[in-house]
């Protein structure tokens, strides 16, 4: 019996930050102390608040370490494992209170959100499937299989109000029940775990922190339509989430939840893992399906629709992973459960992965209907060394800005679309009055153009004519003109483009001119970048008054085009400058400004 | 493989392990032993263990068992504070693991604090 349980983050972001070399110091440490059989060391998935990593929790007691590296391993076994006192220095700080926090639960971060996709997230070892079983794992697939028919099962998963994750939010149930009355042998249940928004990992914590709910999910889907095998596509990029996901894979085989004759109930279900490599457009459901059958990753038009042909142009459900994560607790607790949570039209939890120009880098799970301005002030903590919120962008290349008026907005799907942009699979990226907005929407215009898969001209030609534009834009070499034409170009692209990634790939672009058309007319008019972030619109400058002639600046330029006698001012050649910022960065005495 | 029972059996095991990761209810008793240096030395890892034990063999749900340092009366240890949701916090003092387990049945178990072996 353990007395006492180390909790230690084994997601992406710590473990970058030598979260397995903390575990394996602890390891060693407790093994010398005599202490190995009375503390548990267990590697987790995400806590959410990968700012402040690499972090540990200490049950009993609940605390909350960060910033912890293997020297503090040793104070932490004497002191805390041994003698109980908490060693104080580690505790996280809470900005709000400014003051240490015992515990994860009592941070404001926590506070505020309420967990259902990450239930057991950072509470468990997801490499060990006794731990999942613990926390009701498999609870909700011996229900299904002993208790209830297919149908029964579609029925509280449409009544759940469930909508799928992945940023279009189509209904789960009625996707369930296309499939399961199609009349076929052979049918799939998919899950897309080929996540590719830039700063989106809501899907990767999930695997990695507890890819049996994943599992179980999928097999619980196979019940319901009638199928007999799965497949996850997750993107080559996750090397951790597909360790952890081939674990638990053979765990469940071992244990009989997956494969033949599942718990002696008769039912067989298998599944299988399919790598990505790293395609963004294979995100999108006809061209991850060609992906699996072993083709070049492209969309094909749509009807038919999955459920009806899909993989192997058999009936096929495919869902995305905090989709499936969902649905063992609603089969638990029940529909109405789920649908107290949420909005009238968009019901439970989403999970967002915080990013950008905010104090709380990290994975919270909020209610639907929670307002940005309490994700970012309250559960993000705000926007760190004084600056101004600006916007926030939500959807990922498909998405768009979420200005600062609409701040109090409760977030649903059919609200961020009603103000531009989409729920899109949850990244949400927080800028500051320091970001340009028309470089905003130019840097996922280049993510497109990269990613377009080429098979339709409106994509393929339309997005690099319009990253052309927005070239012009931030050189300072356009005209109205070009402007107007850019946004009609938008309009072509949205209604022509043949898949979802190229109709939504305007959509940055019409959200900074719908909210920040002013900044695109600097640019044009006044062939001035506001935000001083557009290097062909910036020069930089050397104050007279504030230089006093060290020469630091100067030996740094990678140019040589700062010149000037010490102890009296220096100047910066404009024709030789190419604008890094680095003699910026360099300056102690703050002399050197951005025009 | 394994049947439906075997796996009720691993969730019912495992739940008391993962039980103690949840900090999320205040509705439940605490068991705090004092284990600075002084506690330690008069025996509170002992007592401490046999705190864990009782709690696990009887199965009591919604009782916490955990560690502080120094209570400040190290001639008193192993000091041991019980706190019961509703009720005031009282204070065991020289606790051993036969007082610890009498603790366990009279006080936790059928909620009537031991008197003789209170803090005076």
């Amino acid at each position: 019996m353990f007395r006492s349980s180390i909790l230690i983050c084994g997601g992406t972001g710590c473990t970058s930050n030598h979260s397995q070399e903390i575990r394996e110091e602890f390891i060693k440490e407790l093994k010398e102390k005599n202490l190995e059989n009375d503390v548990a060391v267990i590697g987790t998935g995400c806590f959410g608040l990968c700012a402040v990593g690499p972090v540990i929790i200490v049950y009993p007691e609940g605390a909350f370490y960060s910033g912890v590296t293997t020297a503090d391993v040793k104070e932490i076994v004497e002191e805390h494992l041994i003698k109980g006192r908490l060693v104080e220095r580690l505790l996280y700080v809470d900005k709000h209170a400014n003051s240490h926090v015992k515990a994860l639960s009592d941070t404001n971060f926590y506070k505020k959100q309420t967990r259902v996709a990450l239930k057991n997230c950072g509470v468990i070892d997801p490499e060990n499937i006794d731990e999942y079983i613990g926390c009701d794992g498999y609870q909700a697939l011996i229900k299904v299989l002993t208790e209830m028919k297919p149908q029964e099962v579609i029925d509280v998963i449409k009544a759940s109000g469930l909508r799928g994750r992945g940023g279009a939010g189509f209904p789960t149930g009625m996707k369930w029940q296309f499939a399961a009355n199609q009349v076929n042998d052979t049918k799939y249940v998919c899950c897309n775990a080929d996540e590719g928004d830039p700063g989106a990992f809501m899907d990767r914590s999930v695997l990695e922190g507890d890819p049996h709910a994943v599992l179980e999910a999928m097999a619980i889907a196979g019940y319901a339509i009638g199928s007999h095998q799965g497949y996850i596509y997750v993107r080559a990029e996750y090397p951790i989430a597909v360790q952890r996901l081939n674990v638990a894979l053979k765990q469940a085989k071992e244990y009989g939840l997956l494969g033949k004759n599942i718990l002696g109930t008769g039912f067989d279900f298998d599944l299988e893992i399919k790598l990505g490599s790293g395609a963004f457009v294979c995100g999108e459901e006809t061209a991850l399906m060609t992906s699996v059958e072993g083709h070049r990753g492209e969309p094909r038009p749509r009807p038919p629709f999955p459920a009806v042909k899909g993989l192997f142009g058999k009936p096929t459900i495919l869902n995305n992973v905090e989709t499936y994560a969902n649905i063992c607790q609603i089969i638990l607790k029940g529909a109405d459960w789920f649908s107290s949570m949420g909005t009238e039209k968009s019901k439970g939890t989403k999970v967002f992965a915080l990013g950008g120009k905010i104090t709380n880098t990290g994975l919270v799970e909020i209610p639907m209907g929670t307002t940005l301005r309490q994700v970012i002030e309250d559960i993000g903590g705000g926007v760190p060394n004084g600056k101004k919120f600006k916007a926030a962008q939500t959807g990922g290349p498909s998405g768009g800005c979420i200005p600062a008026v609409n701040f109090d907005v409760p977030i649903d799907y059919d609200n961020l679309i009603s103000i531009g942009s989409m729920m899109g699979s949850g990244g949400m990226i927080v800028m500051d009055e320091d970001n340009c907005m028309v470089d905003i929407a130019k840097f996922f215009l280049e993510f497109t153009v990269d990613e377009s898969c080429g098979k339709c001209t409106p994509c393929r030609i339309g997005t690099r004519r319009l990253l052309e534009y927005l070239d012009k834009i931030t050189t300072g070499k356009a005209t109205m003109q070009d402007l107007d034409d850019m946004e009609q170009l938008c309009y072509y692209i949205k209604a022509n483009a043949l898949c979802g990634l190229g109709q939504t790939a305007p959509n940055p672009v019409l959200s900074t001119l719908r909210y920040f058309r002013d900044e695109y007319e600097a640019h044009i008019k006044e062939h001035r970048c506001p935000a001083h972030v557009c290097k062909g619109l910036i020069q930089y400058k050397i104050d007279p008054e504030k230089c006093k002639g060290c020469s630091a600046c100067s030996r740094k330029c990678p140019v040589g085009a700062i010149t000037g006698e010490i102890k009296s001012p220096f100047t910066i050649d404009p024709m030789k400058c190419v604008k890094c910022g680095q003699c910026m960065a360099t300056c102690k005495f703050g002399a050197i400004v951005k025009e | 493989m394994k049947s439906i029972a075997e796996i009720n059996a691993i969730r019912d095991k495992m739940q008391s392990q993962i039980k103690l990761r949840d900090n999320s209810k205040t509705e439940e008793t605490h068991i705090v032993i004092g284990m600075g240096t002084c506690g330690i030395k008069a025996g509170a890892v002992a007592v401490f263990n046999a705190f864990v034990d009782e709690v696990a063999l009887k199965q009591i749900a919604g009782v916490k068992v955990m560690r502080s340092g120094c209570m400040g009366k190290c001639d008193l240890e192993p000091m041991v504070e019980v706190t019961v949701p509703g009720k005031e916090k009282v204070t065991y003092i020289n606790v051993d693991e036969k007082k610890a387990k009498e603790i366990i049945e009279k006080h936790i178990l059928n909620g009537k604090a031991i008197d003789a072996y209170l803090m005076k």
